[in-house]
């Protein structure tokens, strides 16, 4: 425990302090997320802004049913040392505050959410750490080796939480380079970190309140998972009347109609772009597959996801990544038919068509793809 | 593929049921060990009282306490004591006792005593002359603010003020609902 930190003169509150440090970092980590799925910079700005309505939000609800003895109240109500919040009003205000600014600003939601998954990861931590120092929320009387080594007789909580959330924060950071469909990272983040919060809340002497909203928050994790994997492999919807299909994962599917096609008058018109790039796969018959991509200007480091369909059926995934040069395969997933490119930062959209098109020439199916041509 | 995302997610359900029903189960009994954060016996100490006769923590047992550590030379102290003068006079006969342990061995009495004039205040005021039991209590910043409630436990520390009216009133109504059932 170590409520406070004397440093010279002054004497710092830790727990705020833990808490200022995580919500920095974890904001940076969201940031440098953000740019790598190009969503606009104001993502963290509007996170920070929803954090710190929030954090109003939950002092006041939690303080003003008691009424305001003087106007001096309403400064010493947003004292950070003082941990008395009410948590749900707080959650639904900064949920409305950040879907309101990303409306304005344009942000995808479900890469927004992929985006700030490391704030959650960060702050669960920091929090954890925090409380500790403050000595809150100690659990039931326990004669742990461990424990009684660091002078107690009762499980630290959220020191618990705190190991375990850096545990589920390093898990994360190796099961999120898998190919997820926008919304899966964020969703991941969520399953690890009320598994976290589920297993040890058992170990506290609070209500079952919040372990059960824990254990519901994991499910509603795992169910989203397996919706977005189901959605990715599932029968393409089909645009009749111009015989392409749209196959990329999650809801950054846009249509782009060809003016002729593939391969003879350009593969697609360049639509504009959200910050994703969008594969597009197109079929035509007697053809075999074909892929073409479209792109966002100017080419960075990012992934480009999608299925080659051919006659109709999914054939395989197609996973490109834009960063180096040459275009070349860098390796291929053994599970499923994905396979990973590594097209160069500053090459011409072109350099990705054919990386993109020589892909079905490496499935178990179809014959070679013509070049598209930009 | 959706077969074993289903049985996956009813095993997680059932395995997490399970760990929540088994972590619930059996009677909690805290240790009565005294120590100065929360879940843990308040440490008990005797004080002499401003004016008045010495003052043992133990004797209060079955009241609600808010036991606050100041000094007169402590800004938000003095911000905040009005707030808790208002309260022991709103809630003191249902059961609160408000009890301010000033840091003597760096205040002098009478500054203590002009304070107590200045604001009127009618709740105790031990002189802890020693600080014995601020190190006790492991102060390491005024002021600060301990919740007790009437078993003697402590609930809450609030290290650092002014508190808000609102804020000690929360937990003081917090601690007399307890008390109540």
């Amino acid at each position: 425990m170590l409520p406070v930190l004397p440093i010279g003169p002054l004497t710092l509150p830790t727990r705020p302090v833990l808490i200022l440090l995580g919500v920095w970092i974890g904001l940076t980590l969201a940031e440098r997320e953000g740019r790598r799925r190009r969503i606009s910079a104001r993502l963290t700005t509007d996170a920070l802004g929803g954090l710190v309505i929030g954090y109003l939000t939950a002092r006041l609800a939690a303080l003003l049913p008691y009424g305001l003895s003087s106007p001096l109240d309403l400064i010493y109500f947003l004292r950070a040392t003082d941990a008395l919040l009410a948590p749900l009003p707080g959650l639904l205000t900064m949920s409305a505050w950040i879907i309101w600014r990303w409306r304005i600003h344009r942000i995808p939601w479900r890469a927004g959410l992929d985006a700030l998954a490391p704030l959650l990861l960060t702050l669960a931590v920091a929090w954890g750490l925090g409380d500790w120092a403050e000595g809150l929320r100690y659990g039931k009387p326990t004669t742990l080796p461990l424990v009684a080594a660091l002078g107690g007789e009762r499980h630290p909580v959220p020191l618990y939480e705190a190991a375990l959330g850096s545990l589920a924060w390093l898990l994360w950071g190796r099961l999120r380079r898998r190919s997820w469909a926008p919304g899966g990272v964020f969703l991941l983040a969520l399953t690890l970190y009320s598994a976290v919060r589920w297993f040890t809340e058992g170990f506290g002497t609070g209500s079952p309140i919040l372990q059960t909203v824990a254990l519901a928050g994991m499910l509603l994790g795992l169910w989203g998972l397996s919706r977005l994997t189901q959605e990715g492999s599932a029968t393409p919807p089909e645009d009749s009347s111009s015989r392409k299909k749209c196959f990329p994962h999650g809801p950054d599917c846009r249509w782009t109609r060809p003016s002729g096609p593939a391969g003879a008058n350009g593969p697609t018109e360049p639509a504009a772009h959200q910050g994703l790039a969008r594969v597009l796969a197109i079929e035509q018959p007697g053809q075999g597959p074909n892929a073409a991509v479209e792109l966002p200007e100017p080419l960075d480091a990012l992934d480009v996801r999608g299925q080659i369909a051919h006659e109709g059926h999914i054939e395989g995934d197609v996973v490109a990544r834009l960063g180096s040069h040459p275009p070349r395969v860098k390796s291929e997933v053994p599970t499923g038919d994905a396979h990973r490119l590594q097209i160069p930062r500053d090459s011409h959209p072109r350099h990705v068509l054919q990386a993109v098109t020589t892909l079905p020439s490496r499935l178990p199916f179809g014959e070679q793809a013509p070049m598209a041509s930009v | 593929m959706r077969y074993r995302w289903i049985v996956g997610i009813g095993l997680v359900a059932v395995i997490g049921i399970a760990w929540i029903g088994w972590s619930r189960s059996g009677t909690l009994e805290l240790p009565v060990r005294e120590a100065p954060q929360p879940g843990y016996r308040a440490p008990d100490f005797s004080l002499p009282a401003l004016g008045e006769e010495t003052l043992t923590l133990s004797q209060l047992r079955g009241q609600a306490v808010v036991l606050n550590f100041w000094a007169t030379w402590c800004p938000p102290c003095r911000a905040e004591m009005p707030a808790f003068q208002r309260l022991y006079a709103r809630y003191a006969d249902r059961g609160l006792t408000v009890i301010a342990i000033n840091a003597a061995f760096s205040d002098t009495p009478e500054a203590v005593a002009d304070f107590r004039q200045h604001y009127g205040l009618t709740f105790p005021i031990l002189l802890d002359a020693s600080g014995e039991v601020n190190r006790s209590y492991r102060i390491t910043a005024l002021p600060t603010t301990f919740f007790i409630d009437p078993q003697g436990m402590i609930r809450e520390v609030v290290v650092g003020g002014p508190m808000s009216e609102a804020a000690i009133e929360a937990r003081v109504r917090t601690l007399l609902s307890e008390a109540a059932r």
